[in-house]
């Protein structure tokens, strides 16, 4: 299955992305940065569907003047 | 007195080796098994009894003699990997008690971050808890519009045991709410906290 990772500056931002998208039409999880991707904050948030609108998203948070990145991974 | 050298395996093979020795041996012979991990030496242990047979056991550290005089016939079903399924119970066996619905002491919005990190990871690791207890605010975890209430279905699924405090849910009146799970009694929770050979309170 593949997952899409978004990884902040630190956990403030984690946690002011977490209110913003809990407005919007996305389904999310928080959960830890998975070791493999480098990050600053060891939280992360997980969205599991693959079609969600990415650049809304994006530009939403950026908005908000988080710096959000996304990685795709695949879980096992 | 016929002896089984099983240090180094691992389950099965020290049961079923014993199995074979103790057909082999005469009524009323002795066997003695030496097994170098706990997990064989409850699983010979309990065959053995299961068999009606007197097992007495001497550990020295690691090292584990198990000594049983044969007596009766040995029944053949018992041995098989069946047998070890225990093991993997006792692979897992701990379970996470959750009193409150943040994860540590400290601000609330990190504490209500970190906890669901802690669960939203969980329904991945390879060594689940066989139960998991929701008490005191705990509980709030567990209600229907929780944020971590799909790992827990998940967890739930997997086989993980999800019981939630009956008389914290009437408290902060959730009854009709709890999400995942089973409403419990403190009888029930004080048995399944003691009867586990770890407990994480996150």
């Amino acid at each position: 299955m593949k997952v899409f990772i978004l990884t902040f500056d630190s956990v403030h931002q984690v946690l002011k992305a977490e209110k913003i998208l809990s407005d919007m039409p996305v389904q999310f999880e928080i959960v830890p940065t998975p070791r493999d991707i480098s990050s600053n904050c060891g939280m992360s948030i997980r969205i599991n569907d693959k079609n969600f609108d990415q650049g809304m998203i994006i530009s939403t948070l950026e908005k908000f003047q988080l710096n959000v990145r996304i990685s795709e991974k695949s879980l096992s | 007195m016929k002896i089984v050298d099983a240090k180094g395996m691992q389950c099965p093979k020290p049961l079923i080796l014993t199995k074979k020795a103790l057909d082999e041996l005469s009524e009323n012979d002795t066997l003695k098994v030496i097994v170098d991990n706990e997990i064989s030496k409850i699983n010979i242990c309990r065959f053995l009894e299961d068999q009606g047979m007197q097992v007495k056991c001497k550990s020295i550290g690691n090292i584990h003699e198990i000594l049983v005089i044969k007596s009766g016939l040995v029944f053949e079903d018992g041995v098989s990997e069946e047998s070890c399924a225990t093991d993997v119970l006792k692979e897992n066996n701990y379970i996470i008690a959750f009193q409150k619905d943040k994860l540590g002491e400290g601000p609330e919005y990190l504490g209500k971050l970190l906890i669901k990190g802690f669960i939203n990871t969980l329904p991945e690791s390879t060594v689940l808890p066989y139960c998991m207890i929701f008490i005191n605010s705990g509980i709030y975890l567990a209600l229907k519009d929780s944020s971590v209430i799909d790992s827990l279905k998940k967890l739930e699924t997997k086989g993980v045991e999800i019981i939630a405090c009956g008389t914290c849910l009437d408290y902060f009146n959730k009854i009709d709410e709890l999400g995942v799970g089973k409403v419990s009694n403190m009888y029930e929770i004080i048995e399944i906290l003691s009867n586990s050979a770890k407990v994480i309170y996150p």
